[in-house]
């Protein structure tokens, strides 16, 4: 009710803003480059070819810089959460991304593929897709994110499950010249980015960023499963710090392009996590890296090709105190990754109409270390070498029937040393019969393989299981969109998710084994509307209704809100020159692990940020969780905490100057 | 399960909504309009001082109606502007253009076209995938979400049209 109200009250004051119609022939009166600036809703990592969004075989969404700025988000997670069907939950260490009903508590993000311009980020080891803090990209060097929904192992093999999000990095000629931004927040937050790009007149451009961040996080959290004197009374005191630097450089020359990233990520853990002691010193760092040199080209015959070939780093090393009942023991647990892969496709139109898309891929370990040891007395509980050689190709058809159907079929073999081959179909059916109106129906499958860590990780708490297969899906799912009166467009979409051999751990004789454990069906139902003016207003509410049920028990499962809502509004309050805009997310309440309630959570996001006021000065200030809502997530089977609590009400004002 | 049906129902209302949306051919159509100011034709390229300029589009019509509609009543320079629709075989319609737009469904076709135009003054767009470098003049091309442009200088000299630098250094040059 609260959350109503505050709707209506910003509507209330922001409204003025007139929402004027283009007239019919506005865009006989833009300049050429003005012409050239007009965005095309266009998707790349649908099907490794950039198509429009209408004509992709799922169902896409674009988030884009300026909604990125407008709307004040901080990082990718912040992102994920605004997009319809995309969730995530954050349990003071690392954020995890779910799909239509389904997000994991102790995950990574694994059911996610998260790509950077086209870059596998998910590892072998943990198949991490970094989102949070840990993120390799700064949110301020995206032009946009794809978001494509349902099964894309169909052309990227694992990871692939629910969905897959590509992170377009800004071009160089967007900052021509430099760019400073620095930003001061909440629990003494404090972050700082310089960039350089630039394009010269023979063709070769680059861009080279480096980003710090640091925040000493909540002065203190309270966690009730914790209250008694021997643990502080629950109080994890100075316990959630997060710092990290991160730099991207990329730079290219005709159909090249060199492009590395890193980023380097310390969490304090606050939750005692895996059994650890309370209030002692945890911490986490993530270091993840690559280097790829990629290859695009068209040629006469109108071929377009690409090549990749990279070489990728993961480091991570944790420390957590222990009571054995001897005293205090300081554990380590680390893993090294370093690992390579090579790429190659090309996609053909013959007869204008009939589109071919083939690829093959392989990805080859050099390291997978996992180690795990206590320091003082030292006892070693895991010192493995792993090694991982993945296959995968595919083929991709695209048949205009007519110039209202379309077909879409392809099929994808991937090869893992440790289980075998796997095959997974993708096909759609498109019907445009205006060209207003477009229809989709979908199936697909797609696949997880158990990653090294499920395969090989054990330690004194935690038993692996090398004979762990792959996690499977087969999705069904209508989409229509529909664009209307000029300026709306809406969707609808009713879906259907059949999950087998989920890999999850259970509690077997004191010890965390994972067994492919979990078969579960998820139904649902999404609606979603948006107008978007030439003024920059923008207004879009969506709505989700999904029922995502463990076979073994018929029971929801842990995590699951069934009803969400989220609806953003960007006003121009004056045109071109400031923005006001607000975020809700609304989730009904989620099962934890123990099936109690967490009850609802309504966020309000607020941001007003202004550009073009001064020359070559951006300001943005925002307030999250404005009407500072006590709210909680389900913890996972790492935490003896039932729930989490998350943040109440915090601020951020960012400047960026161009120079 | 009653939200998702009431929601499900008020969507599918909007959908009876009569419908019209700002898109690609949009943005392709007032592209082609910007095209009659920054090419520049020689004088033979008209029939006489009072003649149209007139933009044909060969094939399926993808702008549905939609460049007739912003078209009409438009001028450039002193000349009325015109939209004929022809079919790639129509070599007197072809050659009666000054700028035609080649749709997918003739693509295949663009080699009797070219012929057909082999050195008279008429613009060959077209938005088939590597058009320009096909041969064509200017190719629409989807860049970074954006509608770019492809430019075969040479093929646009060897028919004496002259593309003024700004529409040049906009594009991509194939040759």
């Amino acid at each position: 009710m609260k959350c109503l109200c505050a709707v209506i009250a910003f509507f209330a004051l922001i409204w003025p803003a007139p929402a004027a119609d283009p007239e019919p022939n506005r865009l006989l009166g833009l300049s050429l480059d003005e012409l050239s600036e007009i965005k095309i809703d266009t998707v790349y990592a649908a099907s490794k070819v950039t198509e429009k969004v209408t004509d992709a075989p799922s169902s896409v969404t674009i988030v884009g810089r300026d909604e990125i700025q407008r709307f004040g988000y901080r990082t990718l997670s912040d992102i994920i959460r605004s997009v319809r069907s995309f969730d995530v939950t954050y349990d003071r260490a690392y954020s995890y991304t779910g799909v239509r009903g389904f997000t994991s508590l102790n995950d990574y993000g694994s059911r996610i593929l998260l790509l950077v311009d086209g870059h596998r980020m998910n590892d072998p080891i943990f198949d991490t897709a970094a989102v949070g803090t840990e993120a390799l990209v700064d949110v301020d060097l995206i032009e946009r994110v794809e978001f494509i929904r349902g099964p894309g192992s169909v052309i990227y093999g694992s990871n692939a499950f629910f969905g897959v999000i590509n992170i377009v990095t800004r071009g160089s000629t967007t900052v021509d010249g430099v760019e400073a931004s620095t930003s001061a927040g909440s629990f003494d937050t404090y972050s700082g980015r310089v960039t350089i790009g630039k394009k010269f007149a023979n063709g070769v451009e680059f861009l080279i960023s480096g980003t710090y961040y640091s925040s000493e996080g909540q002065d203190s959290l309270f966690f009730k499963e914790f209250d008694n004197p021997a643990t502080n009374h629950g109080i994890a005191f100075h316990r959630d710090g997060d710092s990290f630097w991160s730099t991207l450089a990329k730079v290219s020359y005709r159909d090249f392009t060199l492009e590395g990233g890193y980023v380097s990520r310390e969490k304090d853990v606050p939750t005692a996590w895996f059994g650890s002691v309370f209030n002692a010193p945890d911490t986490t760092v993530d270091s993840r890296g690559y280097i790829e040199l990629r290859y695009a080209h068209e040629t006469i015959d109108g071929w377009a090709l690409t090549g990749r070939a990279y070489y990728d780093t993961l480091d991570y090393h944790q420390l957590a105190t222990y009571n054995y009942g001897f005293g205090r023991v300081v554990n380590d647990d680390s893993a090294r990754e370093r690992w390579w892969g090579l790429e190659a496709g090309g996609s053909r139109t013959f007869f204008d109409r009939f589109r071919i898309s083939i690829g093959a891929e392989v990805r080859r370990s050099i390291d997978l270390i996992q180690r795990n040891y206590d320091e003082q007395p030292f006892a070693s509980y895991l010192d493995v070498s792993s090694y991982q050689t993945v296959f995968g190709t595919y083929a991709d058809g695209h048949l205009e029937i007519n110039k209202q159907l379309t077909l879409t079929a392809g099929l994808q073999w991937s090869h893992y040393d440790s289980f075998g081959s796997t095959v997974n179909p993708r096909t759609a059916l498109i019907w445009k019969p205006v060209e207003s109106t477009t229809l989709k129906l979908l199936y697909g499958e797609a696949f997880r393989a158990p990653n090294v860590y499920q395969l090989y990780y054990s330690t004194f708490n935690q038993r692996s299981n090398s004979a762990l297969q792959p996690e499977t899906i087969r999705t069904y799912e209508f989409v229509a969109e529909q664009y209307f009166l000029t300026n709306w467009r809406s969707t609808v979409s009713l879906f259907r998710n059949e999950i087998s051999g989920l890999i999850d751990t259970i509690d077997s004789n004191g010890f965390l084994v994972f067994t492919n454990l979990t078969d579960a069906h998820v139904n649902g139902a999404e609606g979603e509307i948006e107008g978007k003016w030439s003024n920059g207003l923008l207004l879009r509410a969506s709505y989700t209704w999904q029922d995502a049920v463990s076979n073994a028990n018929g029971r929801r499962l842990v995590n699951s809100p069934e009803n969400v809502v989220k609806a953003h509004i960007s006003v121009p309050v004056w045109p071109d020159k400031i923005f006001a805009s607000l975020e809700l997310l609304y989730t009904s309440d989620r099962f934890t692990m123990l099936r109690r309630s967490t009850g609802d959570a309504c966020l309000l996001n607020t941001t007003l940020y202004t550009r073009n006021l001064a020359p070559r000065l951006e300001v943005s200030a925002s307030i999250y969780n404005l009407l500072d809502q006590e709210y909680r997530t389900p913890g996972g089977p790492q935490h003896l905490e039932d729930s989490l609590v998350q943040d109440g009400r915090t601020f951020r004002i960012k400047f960026t100057y161009r120079f | 399960m009653k939200h998702a049906i009431s929601a499900f129902l008020a969507l599918v209302w909007l959908f009876s909504s009569p419908a019209r949306a700002e898109s690609e051919y949009d943005v392709k159509a007032a592209y082609l309009f910007k095209f009659t100011k920054f090419v520049e034709w020689p004088v033979a390229a008209f029939a006489g001082p009072d003649a149209p300029f007139v933009i044909g589009i060969v094939g399926h019509d993808a702008f549905n109606g939609g460049l007739d509609r912003l078209i009409e009543g438009n001028t450039t320079g002193d000349r009325r502007l015109e939209v004929r629709h022809l079919n790639a075989s129509d070599s007197a319609g072809l050659r009666g253009c000054q700028m035609i737009f080649v749709s997918t469904s003739e693509q295949r076709r663009l080699a009797n076209i070219l012929s057909t135009l082999q050195g008279r003054p008429v613009l060959v767009v077209g938005e088939s995938e590597g058009f320009a470098s096909a041969g064509g003049m200017l190719g629409f091309a989807l860049r970074e979400s954006r509608m770019g442009i492809e430019i075969n200088s040479a093929a646009a000299r060897q028919a004496r049209l002259k593309i003024s630098s700004q529409l040049l250094n906009l594009a991509k040059l194939v040759n």
